[in-house]
């Protein structure tokens, strides 16, 4: 018999596959296509190989797809990446992104009011870094609360960090870590930082810190109202 | 419109198709060009990379149960291992495998990272080794997430309505008639099964040179 075409063995191997049990009774053609198979026809044989590969890795997908948000860091690591600069003396680790309480409309606000603060985790190398950036409608301005936390639970490497705020290359705000790593950056203009924690041995670099909370809710607000 | 839920979470077949189009360019590249184009600054090639393998690397994280954040993590720390080392790359063929393992060690990097801080070398090669044996997934549901990976890749490689014809074929949940195909396609019914079988013969030569 000739070689059956790519269609056929993909029907044969959807319906007529030795290991599957169907109802119908085996056509002619089937039985030939078969016969054809068992006689060591290579191509045939390495083509079906194929279609079943393709019809396993299909018949139950397991990939799924990352969320825009985490999306768009890996994106921005790019530049982030190739910017970061450190200093001769120092080493330093770009930090990653791991929670925004932002994220993909994710938002922890009371009985639907806008909430006014916005919690981040990020994590550089053996560091977790805790940031809450609260809104002061007094001030019109937020207040970034962080603290770097070693995973080892030696805090003396964090201690007295010198934390600094940078926008647009110029520096905003500066301030030092206490001996648990704790830090407050105070009446910060809402905006998009990079942040820099310098350690006893390294730094961390914190690029693109969306210090937002109240600018976002009425941007997104407002774009509600408009659709 | 009939509706149909692809395997991409929350995204419909005509968006997951719609959003192929638009990026068809880069998908005939090759790793190896598209590490090239990286390494001399072009952030659209570095994009296109996290196009082709970003799902790959966060199933791994996902499907080996690990919390939100630290498949956030791994995530990230995969990407940056992987725009740290582009200019060490050895064999870019082999970009695949080499994502997986990256991808393995972050997650087992982020399972240490809950246990009790480490004292001595040989608790650490000890804790290395149980973790070892712990196995966060499987070695064939990596393999299968692998082959579904250079299954998308390659339909993503075909011109419409290759491309289409195959995804309805393997993707669909419900029967399409040739007729309804030949609607949806704008093409004449006869033609539908001698097209459909070319492009199922192009889709198994492209996943041979992808190494399937």
């Amino acid at each position: 018999m000739m070689c059956p075409t790519v269609e056929e063995l993909l029907a044969f191997a959807q319906r007529y596959d030795e290991k599957a049990t169907s109802p119908d009774p085996p056509s002619q053609s089937v039985e030939e296509i078969r016969a054809h198979l068992e006689g060591g026809c290579e191509a045939c044989r390495h083509h079906l190989a194929q279609i079943r590969k393709i019809l396993s890795a299909v018949s139950d997908p397991r990939l799924v797809d990352p969320p825009t948000w985490l999306l768009r860091q890996a994106q921005a690591l790019y530049r982030h990446h190739r910017e970061m600069q450190p200093s001769a003396e120092e080493r330093a680790t770009l930090a990653v992104l791991v929670v925004d309480s932002f994220a993909e409309g994710r938002l922890l606000g009371l009985r639907g009011t806008w909430p006014m603060s916005r919690q981040f985790l990020y994590r550089a190398g053996g560091y977790d870094i805790d940031l809450s950036v609260d809104y002061i409608e007094a001030k019109d301005a937020v207040d970034i609360i962080g603290q770097s936390m070693p995973i080892t639970n030696d805090l003396r490497s964090v201690a007295h960090a010198t934390v600094e705020l940078v926008k647009a290359s110029t520096l905003a705000h500066i301030t030092q870590a206490n001996v648990f790593g704790e830090f407050i950056l105070d009446g910060v203009q809402e905006g998009v930082y990079d942040l820099r924690i310098r350690l006893k041995d390294e730094a961390i670099y914190i690029p693109d810190l969306p210090a937002i909370v109240r600018s976002f809710g009425q941007k997104t607000t407002r774009e509600g109202r408009e659709s | 419109m009939r509706s149909f839920m692809s395997n991409r979470t929350g995204e419909s077949l005509d968006l997951y198709l719609a959003n192929l189009s638009h990026t068809t360019g880069y998908h005939q590249e090759s790793d190896r060009a598209l590490i090239k184009r990286c390494l001399k600054g072009d952030a659209d090639a570095w994009e296109a990379l996290l196009d082709r393998y970003g799902s790959l690397i966060y199933s791994i994280a996902w499907r080996a149960n690990l919390p939100p954040e630290d498949v956030a993590d791994v995530f990230q720390s995969v990407c940056l291992v992987l725009l740290q080392d582009l200019e060490n790359l050895r064999d870019e063929s082999k970009l695949s495998s080499w994502l997986t393992t990256v991808t393995l060690r972050q997650c087992y990097r982020v399972r240490r990272r809950q246990s009790a801080p480490v004292v001595s070398l040989d608790q650490a090669e000890e804790e290395l080794a149980q973790l070892a044996d712990e196995r966060l997934l499987p070695d064939e549901v990596i393999e299968r997430m692998e082959q579904e990976h250079l299954v998308r890749r390659a339909l993503a490689m075909m011109a419409e309505p290759c491309r289409r014809l195959l995804t309805y074929l393997f993707y669909e949940k419900e029967f399409w008639s040739y007729e309804e195909i030949a609607r949806e396609l704008g093409l004449s019914v006869s033609t539908i099964g001698p097209k459909r079988g070319r492009c199922l013969k192009k889709l198994l030569r492209i996943l041979t040179e992808l190494g399937f």
